[in-house]
């Protein structure tokens, strides 16, 4: 009567065929919270790929290779580290129990602006193994996001990894209305380097930073880069940081909906943004240990 | 963790036995082994699945209900609308509601027709083809609303209280501060973890409904009333229940069911969902209070005028009731000369309010407590002294009905046992630590809660006892136990009366058929009700008992056998609740109008939390609740009430929010109705005051709501001192505390904190287009 159907994949080319025909999951933390009601067809479990390699993989690159469908909580207890803004993003998902159920493979293809892992993966230039019966394609992940609860996979394609650059320092910072179990209102993954190879300061004590990249959540349609905000952030004094939160305004196209006004967004966000000169200086002074 | 302290003068009357011991509740290791069988769990042969349809309009007039296509559904057995009800009304008048709605339909969720089917599938799915054309009317949003039509005919006020006593202009004009607040608070969501539901059977012209209630009784009413029924024919089992917290006191669930059930005369089962609880069950009422308080310099409170407005939704369950409540608590723990309330219930298109732990105090005293902080504030003084100065003694006249108040009342210690506490003591240390744009801040605050129904209620709690044969006590008593293991503590005061272990003694409760009518439970009273009404009982066996002859030194189960063998085995007793001594300026005819209450609890809040200025969030790092119950007869149970009690105020105060879009909720799963996780509640320390209330059962009286009331302006004062900025509209989401920081700075914003602000009115109209997406096309 449900019209309703599970298939289990076992491997990625069982994964390749049933996805032909069905619908991808990889979780499925997110329908469950909507429900089963308005889901027809059949469904293609791939948590159930069996798959020899540990859910991280250092890549002869330098790059990491992630697994998009094992749970997440393996890849934060991973022995290969990942950037710093996807175990933070991990820490701040949702509850531990989700934790051991969702993929970042759903979160990504779920296409939610608001999703926890994608800013990580944005900041950290994440490239996306991609796959279905017609082949393999490799797509970054800015090019995935088409919109809210949209992206580009074609009709048939699952993900299977994601490939990170490595990044010297990074972090992730949610704002949610509660400490757990709670959709990001607004959120922030940012990376950078230090401006100068040795300390990272400059004379006269001003941090300097290179290569600065900001990834904010439920601020647009989707995931989106805060390229003005970046541009701003040349050093981590007081005058840099404050045209950096103003900058952000023009980063972003919030909107007002349930959980928030578009005003507050936006103005969090900028708090976000302001936060991030302790929290730098703080990883210039102790160092990032778990960087790849 | 649990401190006691020994601070007051009476003493509890000496006793060895087990009260004032934290015994286990009797079901407590069923209960986390997942062997209770609550009522939902019930299941028998042969049994149909109930489902409702309910109403998708705020406000529409009912065209046509169409039922043909539900009713031919193999498997449907039968499909009910309003002409199928012996006597379509829930109560007494027409603005209690219809069981199911006719001709119009006032609210989204309003049940319309009820289907009985083989399984729960095809009920369902037979619930959702019944066909309903509407006529939509204009939708009243809200007390403000202009709306140009009536929810009633007899308009949109469903009562109104008002009462001065002194000459508030007159204080109020020759004050030297004056203190307004003007204060929002939400309708919050009981979230009991059970969702309404059981099972009702007809057999032999009677029927037999298991269901849970806090008001056996007022259900019982209203099947018999719905279905004509003689009140001796319909039996109400009303437990075990998981959770009710005032959602249980005039839910429609049991009517439904016993409907089905009388309809198609065999065994129906009936589950609601979350959703359908959400949508059209009860809330808190939403109020908008405004509060005026006159000082003199030196900060004794010369007058209070308080306005409160409620939304009770489409018909009136316990809105004039709350209502009353909120009166009697309008000027809290506090004696001032001068005092007066002016309050309306009205009616609108939005969620039905009813009962909610608290009733009208969390609502009034969240003014109260911010207008005391903020005097404080403004007059230099310490929010501790403000209020110590201020205080009702015991055996003082109430400030606004001048009705006397029970020498029990321990406001004073409560207030210094919570200020004793190093999260209060050592506030200015913590606010030092304060760190980047986390600012630390520490806030009290206090409330009264009546116990029982009030004077002039005729509140009564009866209980029955049986001693067997075999030595074992056995006693029929109420109120009912709804997830606080009353039972337990009926068992630990009858052990103590008789004088014998508490292994031989069995407390029924919740089954109308064998216990007594003992009201609900509800506003404070089962311990003290209850356990005064078992106290008693047991005290008759004891006088029995103490008589020569009788208790020989024997082993009890001689003795039993020889009560048995005399006749002298069965025993009952009634518990009146006293009224006050002296009713004050309440004109005797209209006492039960004001039921003023002689005994109340008291509770007394610290709050320890950290604002981030950058985007409003608040993280609570500690609650110390002081609490003056009396005697607690069940400590651990005590203090399990008081840490519920304020993780459901750090609800009130930080998350829930029940909200609507012109009478269409948008806030329909717990998905977005947010209530606090264990991440989210902080470490609560809570202190029993030691006191004792003589007309209670060893002392005790009733404290379960005051727990609830002090946690939200506990919260707002910390935030207001770790920030300047002091909320005045509940919840305190991170974007209101924001806003307000913002307005406060001059960062030209306007009042954004505002509960109907511009910028909320435009969010709950937007489609959540960008945020909350379409189903996913992809994994997910």
């Amino acid at each position: 009567m449900t019209g309703r159907a599970l298939a289990r994949a076992d491997t990625p080319a069982a994964a390749d065929a049933l996805c032909a025909r069905g619908r991808p999951l990889a979780g499925a933390t997110d329908l469950l919270v909507h429900g089963l009601d308005g889901v027809r067809g059949e469904l293609v479990d791939l948590t159930a790929i069996h798959d020899p390699r540990p859910p991280v993989e250092r890549l002869a690159d330098g790059r990491v290779r992630v697994s998009a469908t094992a749970p997440i909580s393996a890849i934060a207890r991973s022995p290969e580290p990942v950037p710093v803004a996807l175990t933070d993003a991990i820490a701040q998902f949702a509850s531990p129990q989700i934790r051991n159920r969702a993929t970042l493979g759903g979160n990504i293809a779920n296409g939610s602006p608001a999703a926890d892992l994608v800013p990580p993966l944005v900041v950290t230039d994440a490239v996306l193994g991609v796959r279905g019966a017609d082949g393999r394609r490799s797509v970054p992940v800015g090019e995935m996001l088409a919109g809210p609860g949209r992206t580009t996979l074609r009709p048939g394609e699952w993900i299977e990894y994601a490939d990170l650059a490595p990044v010297p320092h990074s972090g992730f910072r949610k704002l949610g209305y509660r400490r757990a179990l709670a959709v990001a209102v607004v959120s922030l993954a940012w990376s950078w380097s230090p401006g100068s190879p040795r300390s990272g300061t400059e004379p006269g004590g001003a941090v300097a930073l290179h290569d600065v990249r900001l990834a904010a959540g439920a601020v647009a349609p989707t995931v989106v880069r805060c390229p003005r905000a970046e541009a701003a952030l040349n050093t981590l004094d007081a005058t840099c940081v404050d045209t950096a939160a103003t900058a952000v305004h023009d980063d972003i196209a919030p909107i007002d909906d349930l959980r928030a006004s578009a005003w507050y967004r936006a103005d969090a966000l900028a708090g976000l943004v302001r936060e991030l000169a302790p929290a730098a200086t703080r990883q210039l002074r102790e160092g990032d240990t778990a960087q790849p | 963790m649990t401190r006691e302290t020994t601070q007051g003068t009476s003493r509890a009357p000496a006793h060895t036995g087990v009260v004032g011991r934290s015994l286990p509740a009797d079901d407590a290791a069923a209960i986390v082994a997942g062997d209770l069988e609550y009522v939902t769990d019930r299941r028998v042969d042969g049994m149909l699945h109930g489902a409702v349809h309910r109403s998708a309009h705020p406000h529409a007039r009912i065209v046509s209900v169409d039922t043909a296509r539900a009713a031919s559904e193999p498997g449907v057995v039968a499909v009910l609308t309003a002409g199928d009800v012996p006597c379509n009304q829930l109560g007494t008048d027409s603005e209690n509601g219809a069981v199911l709605a006719g001709d119009v339909v006032r609210q989204v969720g309003e049940a319309i027709a009820l289907v009985a089917a083989a399984d729960p599938e095809t009920a369902r799915r037979a619930a959702d083809l019944i066909e309903v054309g509407y006529e939509p009317l204009p939708v009243v949003d809200g007390p403000d609303s202009p709306a140009p039509v009536t929810v009633h005919p007899r308009g949109n006020v469903a009562g109104t209280l008002t009462f001065e006593s002194g000459d508030v202009a007159t204080a109020l004009s020759s004050s030297d501060l004056v203190v307004d607040v003007d204060t929002t608070t939400s309708a919050q969501e009981h979230v009991a973890i059970e969702t309404p539901g059981g099972m009702a059977e007809w057999d032999l012209g009677k029927i037999t409904v298991w269901c849970g209630s806090q008001n056996p009784g007022l259900h019982r009413k209203l099947v018999a009333h719905a279905l004509r029924l003689n009140l001796d024919d319909v039996r109400l089992v009303s437990n075990p229940v998981g959770g009710a917290f005032g959602s249980r006191n005039d839910d429609p669930a049991p009517v439904y069911l016993a409907l089905l059930a009388w309809h198609t005369t065999r065994p129906v089962h009936l589950h609601l969902s979350r959703r359908e609880t959400i949508v059209a069950g009860p809330k808190r009422h939403p109020y908008r209070t405004r509060v005026r308080l006159g000082f003199d310099r030196a900060g004794t409170l010369r007058a209070i005028d308080s306005r409160a407005v409620a939304d009770t939704g489409p018909y009136v369950t316990a809105g004039r009731n709350v209502l009353k409540t909120s009166a009697e608590l309008s000027s809290g723990p506090y004696a001032a000369p001068n005092a007066r309330f002016d309050g309306t219930v009205a009616y609108s298109n939005n969620a039905n309010a009813g009962a909610f732990r608290g009733f009208g105090a969390p609502q009034v005293a969240f003014a109260l407590e911010t207008a005391v902080s903020e005097a404080a504030v403004e007059l230099g003084l310490d929010p501790v002294q403000i209020r110590r100065a201020n205080l009702t003694r015991p055996g003082d006249a109430h400030s606004l009905y001048g009705h006397t108040v029970s020498r029990s009342l321990r406001a004073s210690q409560t207030l210094d046992a919570a200020a004793a506490h190093p999260w209060w003591r050592d506030r200015d240390a913590w606010a030092a630590g304060s760190a980047g744009p986390w600012r630390r801040g520490t806030g009290i605050a206090m409330a009264i809660k009546g116990v029982g129904m009030g004077s002039g209620k005729g509140d009564t709690a009866r209980a029955r006892l049986i001693v067997s044969a075999t030595g074992t006590v056995n006693i029929w008593a109420g109120p009912n136990h709804t997830g606080q293991a009353i039972g337990t503590a009926y068992r630990q005061i009858a052990a103590d009366t008789l004088g014998i272990d508490h292994d031989r003694i069995r407390v029924h409760v919740g089954d109308s058929e064998l216990v007594p009518e003992s009201g609900a439970t509800a506003a404070s009273r089962s311990m003290y009700a209850g356990g005064s009404a078992v106290h008693q009982v047991c005290g008759r066996l004891r006088a029995v008992l103490d008589e020569p002859g009788v208790d020989t030194g024997a082993s009890f189960d001689d003795v039993a056998a020889h009560l048995v063998a005399s006749g002298r085995a069965e025993y009952e007793a009634e518990f009146v609740l006293p009224d006050v001594d002296d009713i004050g300026r309440i004109p005797p005819e209209a006492l039960a109008d004001y039921a003023p209450h002689a005994v109340y609890g008291c509770s007394a809040q610290v709050v320890r939390l950290e604002v981030n200025t950058l985007t409003g969030e608040i993280r609570l790092h500690g609650v110390v609740c002081a609490v003056d119950a009396g005697v607690a007869v069940n400590p651990g149970a005590t203090v399990g009430q008081a840490e519920g009690g304020v993780a459901q105020g750090v609800g009130f105060a930080l998350f829930e929010e029940y909200r609507l879009d012109a009478g269409v909720p948008v806030t329909t799963s717990l998905e977005n109705y947010l209530i606090p996780t264990a991440m989210d509640v902080p470490p609560i320390e809570t202190v029993l005051v030691t006191g004792h209330e003589n007309t209670g059962p060893f002392g005790a009286k009733g404290m379960s709501e005051v727990v609830v009331v002090p946690t939200a302006p506990a919260i707002a004062a910390a935030v207001g001192s770790a920030t300047g900025f002091w909320p005045r509209h509940l919840p305190m989401t991170p974007e209101r505390v924001r806003a307000g920081l913002s307005a406060m700075s001059g960062e030209g914003t306007s009042e954004r904190s505002g509960r109907r602000s511009a910028a909320e009115r435009a969010r709950t109209r937007a489609r959540p287009e960008n945020m909350s997406a379409e189903p996913a096309e992809g994994a997910s």
